[in-house]
């Protein structure tokens, strides 16, 4: 959205509409008010229908009258016509701003100024708040849906925070222990665990289970969940057979009420014969570029610990790649979809590779961004580690601190002095030293403009997000007591 | 401000912004210059402008009295401020601090970026502050000291930076050769430069130890390079090609004073590059400083060094700890490792000893030498600012009476001493880093993340109170009727 710059010239007085809220007449352009969307009652006063019943007009001059708070509505109208927050909402109450929001019908415009990902800036990301969770559980996973709601498990329960991160619900389950859940929409998500047969589609506001999901398996056993993942169109489940010895993964439709789809990479085993490819995926990630499933599983047995990724044609079902890791296999892997890369952290050597997709192929394989020598380490100084990518940009956490791989991109004619095949990635350590906590790190998540991160032994949610402007972590602060000391200086 | 009988009713007018009415004068919306879009207002007979009415009241605050008003400062952010005011073309109107002043400063909110903060290196120019944090470059607006944009370069240590015009970032670094130029927004590497010469591949692998930028004449970068067996040179680097243009002052590198230029300085006013070198080791301070007009060749025009070359026989011993050159007061100054005290050389009469050393009775400060600890020096708009170990002390000129702004003569007598800080600034750890603009003073210590800002303030830091409850809270009973 472009916002004008607000300047009329007077032969299109017409152009003016004239608003009375609660007592104060403003003034504002049709452009203006059409900019607060269809959705919104402000772009029909803009347009009058020959009959318009919205606003009770005013008999003498024909103004339409708005019965509501004009302090309010003059914070409104500066949104719609910037697309930002004036500064001067400070002496608000986020709450109220996003109930009077509602109220006009633009509760977008205000989730985007506040929680947009295009505002996600990686460099100047700071542990800002926490958000609390009551009871004693700890978080076992995370997620977080575009705009920045988050969902959170912990013990039985899941508890919702809306966008803003002023509202939570919280929610009792069947599972004994949720281990993997992912955010389907602000209201709902997939939960399943690895000792609960069938993944569940809960809704998150009312607490009910909205439907279950299960995987026909030869043995006739019960079906556990593994692993979830989401494209824009599929939601992938990889199960595993109560008896453990038949895993695959299940495709279900998300526009079509979770209609099943597919069934892919099926593995039975049978004896004691076994093979890092038939090992269940414990990680589903969707490459939207290649339109491919990345799933990837490991096991660690008395000869170290072997693992596979493989990439999946969904349409087909067909193995499009595969690898299989040996020697330093990886702790996590994640795939960035507008990097063409894959990522991973290799758990002897504790150091990050990645692995270039643009020209995948039989011989592709890890390049080390680190010390190489260290992946015959027998320390398993990986073990842990966890790893996402958002953006352009993966993190690396490393018991309790986090490290933001980021390329760097060269103009031509120059191809940097390592000639690490034409990319180089650099490493930076995130956080002051006021920010840095010893407890490991045990789930990353990205939404909106912010980085969720939950440790060992804290019944919190440390919500990390960007300083500029001073303005985002406004909608939050006002409800929770944030962790940022006014001056460094005096410490 | 304005007197009612000089505005005519043609003079005045009115103007409906967001459906708020303000009534003013072509004079007041004329005073933002001619570039302003309000001073057009009359001429195009806008008359109905859709932004927020309050925000434009702060806006004809600060053309009608050449100041916002305290109550708008706390009411908006400065970045909506800086926004709006620029979106009305006034901001020109706005200028941040008073000047700055060696005498008269205090701390304001530090910086310091969340990732890696320890600051190695920093630029400020009139378009933005540049902070150099291991290998990224954070862009701060020079007014607000916004964050604007945080840049990573393929370096792990930017060692050196200097802000060049078009938007680029110029970086060097001690572990990895070439001078590189990165723009911060859209954040990209845009090109880099090595030293070539092809009869010795080893210059090939040079690094960059110091950066300047001759932004108002020309269109050159000057920096210093320096192979690994020392041998080094001052390449002046065309901005547009990003080619090398000539090569200035080579030299072997094995004698300290054939060492790699450490700080580079140019002085458009008399059209010279200043460089020095000043190394500490164990038989105590050693350097040199050297002056070359780049477009007469690559000799020099003058040249001092220490211990030795001009040196009188009372200062022996004293050799400089820190130069550096302040191009608006045309002169070079340096402290004496010894002594601690401050010699000054005026640029435009350079010769065997130019060096006048500077006496001020300030009982607090005299006799005080150094013991030891390390000396950065920065000068600006005719102070200079010393850091000492911790500790931060100024030198600033009396004005003298009848004196216009902008004195023409350095009169070395005039410059008084003080410390800047407090003693238990000096605490927080050794100055490694001092660089000024904007009227503020950007200071880095060892050790410590971030980087200080000061400035000097009118502002008492009192406010006076006018807290209207507490006027009324008294009679407020007897307003409420009780039945």
């Amino acid at each position: 959205m472009q916002p004008s710059t607000g300047f009329v010239m007077p032969n299109s007085d017409s152009n003016v509409v004239t608003l009375n809220v609660g007592g104060q007449i403003f003034q504002t352009t049709k452009e203006t008010l059409t900019l607060a969307g269809p959705s919104s009652f402000l772009s029909t006063i803009a347009h009058p229908a020959p009959s318009s019943s919205i606003s009770s007009s005013n008999s003498d001059f024909d103004v339409p009258f708005i019965d509501r708070d004009p302090e309010l509505f003059s914070i409104i109208l500066s949104l719609i016509r910037t697309g930002n927050l004036p500064s001067k909402c400070k002496t608000f109450d986020l709450q109220d701003l996003i109930f009077e929001s509602q109220f006009y019908g633009i509760e977008h415009l205000l989730i985007n100024s506040l929680s947009n990902p295009s505002q996600f800036d990686p460099f100047d990301l700071e542990r800002s708040l926490h958000l609390p969770l009551n009871g004693r559980d700890i978080p076992s996973a995370v997620s977080a849906t575009p705009f920045g709601s988050v969902h959170v498990a912990h013990g039985n329960k899941i508890t919702s925070f809306d966008w803003s991160l002023t509202k939570k619900t919280t929610i009792l389950t069947q599972f004994t222990a949720i281990d993997s859940l992912l955010a389907l929409s602000p209201e709902t998500g997939a939960a399943g665990a690895i000792d609960f047969s069938g993944l569940q589609v809960l809704d998150l506001q009312k607490g009910i289970v909205r439907k279950i999901l299960s995987w026909e398996n030869a043995t006739r056993s019960s079906s556990t969940v593994q692993a979830l993942g989401l494209s824009n169109e599929y939601l992938f489940t990889s199960f595993e057979s109560g008896r453990r010895n038949s895993n695959a993964i299940m495709v279900y439709d998300v526009l079509d009420d979770l209609r099943p789809v597919i069934e892919i990479a099926r593995n039975e085993i049978y004896g004691a014969e076994f093979d890092a490819s038939t090992i269940p995926a414990t990680r589903l990630s969707w490459v939207s570029r290649y339109n491919l499933l990345m799933a990837s599983g490991s096991h660690s047995g008395p000869t170290g610990v072997i693992g596979s990724i493989k990439l999946w044609d969904v349409k087909s079902g067909r193995l499009v790649w595969e690898l299989k890791e040996k020697v330093d296999c990886f702790a996590d892997v994640a795939a960035s979809s507008s990097l063409s890369v894959l990522f991973k952290v290799g758990i002897n050597s504790g150091e990050a590779y990645f692995l270039d997709l643009r020209n995948l192929g039989p011989e592709s394989q890890w390049v080390c961004l680190g010390n190489s020598a260290k992946s015959m380490n027998a320390k398993k100084e990986g073990l842990g580690c966890k790893i996402e990518c958002y953006g352009n940009n993966a993190f690396v956490s490393k018991g309790g601190s986090l490290e933001l791989w980021s390329e760097v991109l060269f103009s031509l004619g120059w191809s940097g002095e390592d000639g690490l095949g034409g990319r180089v990635f650099k490493r930076n350590l995130m956080g002051r030293a006021k920010d840095l906590v010893d407890n490991r790190i045990t789930n990353l998540s990205f939404g909106g403009n912010k980085m969720f991160v939950t440790r060992k032994e804290e019944q919190l949610v440390e919500v990390w997000q960007s300083s500029i402007r001073g303005l985002m972590i406004m909608g939050a602060s006002w409800f929770y007591k944030t962790v940022r000391s006014e001056s460094p200086l005096n410490e | 401000m304005e007197t009612h009988q000089s505005s005519s009713t043609t003079d005045r007018i009115k103007l409906n912004v967001g459906g708020a009415l303000f009534e003013t004068t072509t004079k007041t919306l004329n005073s933002a210059g001619p570039d302003s879009l309000l001073s057009n207002l009359s001429s195009t007979r806008i008359n109905f402008i859709d932004r927020d009415p309050d925000l434009f009241s702060a806006v004809l605050s600060l053309l009608r009295t050449h100041r916002l008003p305290s109550a708008a400062l706390r009411r908006f952010s400065s970045y909506q401020l800086l926004h709006e005011s620029r979106l009305y073309g006034v901001d020109s109107l706005l200028n941040s601090t008073p000047s700055l002043s060696t005498f008269d400063a205090s701390l304001s909110s530090p910086l310091s970026p969340p990732s890696d903060p320890f600051i190695c290196s920093l630029s400020f120019s009139s378009d933005r502050l540049l902070l150099a944090h291991n290998g990224l470059i954070s862009s701060y607006h020079p007014l607000t000291l916004s964050l604007s944009s945080t840049t990573r370069t393929h370096l792990d240590d930017i060692s050196s930076i200097r802000n060049v015009s078009n938007g680029l970032a110029a970086v060097g670094s001690d572990s990895s050769p070439g001078l590189h130029f990165y723009s911060t927004s859209p954040r990209k590497h845009a090109g880099s430069t090595l030293w070539v010469d092809p009869t010795d591949p080893r210059t090939n692998k040079a690094r960059v130890t110091a950066i300047a930028d001759d932004s108002e004449v020309g269109n050159s970068v000057f920096a210093s390079f320096e192979c690994w067996h020392g041998e080094n040179a001052v390449l002046v680097v065309d901005k547009e090609t990003m080619k090398v243009v000539s090569e200035i002052g080579r030299q072997t590198g094995n004698a300290a004073k054939s060492a790699a230029m450490r700080k580079l300085t140019w002085v458009p006013a008399v059209g010279l590059l200043v460089g020095s070198s000043v190394r500490s080791g164990t038989l105590g301070y050693s350097g040199y400083i050297r002056a070359w007009d780049p477009r007469a060749g690559s000799e020099e025009v003058w040249e001092t060094s220490e211990p030795g070359g001009s040196g009188r026989s009372s200062r022996i011993g004293d050799t400089m700890a820190d130069v550096d050159v302040d191009p608006d007061g045309l002169f070079i100054a340096k402290v004496g490792c010894r002594s601690g005290d401050l010699g000054v050389a005026d640029l435009r009469n350079l010769g065997t000893d130019p060096w006048v050393y500077l006496e001020d009775p300030n009982p607090r400060l005299s006799g005080v030498g150094l013991n030891g600890r390390s000396v950065v020096l920065r000068c600006y708009r005719k102070h200079v600012f010393v850091g000492k170990g911790g500790g931060l002390e100024g030198w600033s000129r009396l004005k003298k009476e009848g004196e216009v702004e902008e004195g023409g003569e350095n009169e070395w007598g005039l410059y008084r001493r003080n410390y800047v800080d407090k003693e238990e600034d000096e605490k927080r750890g050794a100055i490694r880093k001092i660089e000024c603009g904007g009227n503020r003073l950007f200071v880095c210590r060892e050790n410590v993340e971030g980087v200080e800002v000061w400035e000097t303030s009118n502002s008492s830091g009192w406010k006076f109170p006018l807290d209207v409850k507490q006027l009324y809270s008294q009679d407020i009973s007897a307003l409420v009727d009780i039945p």
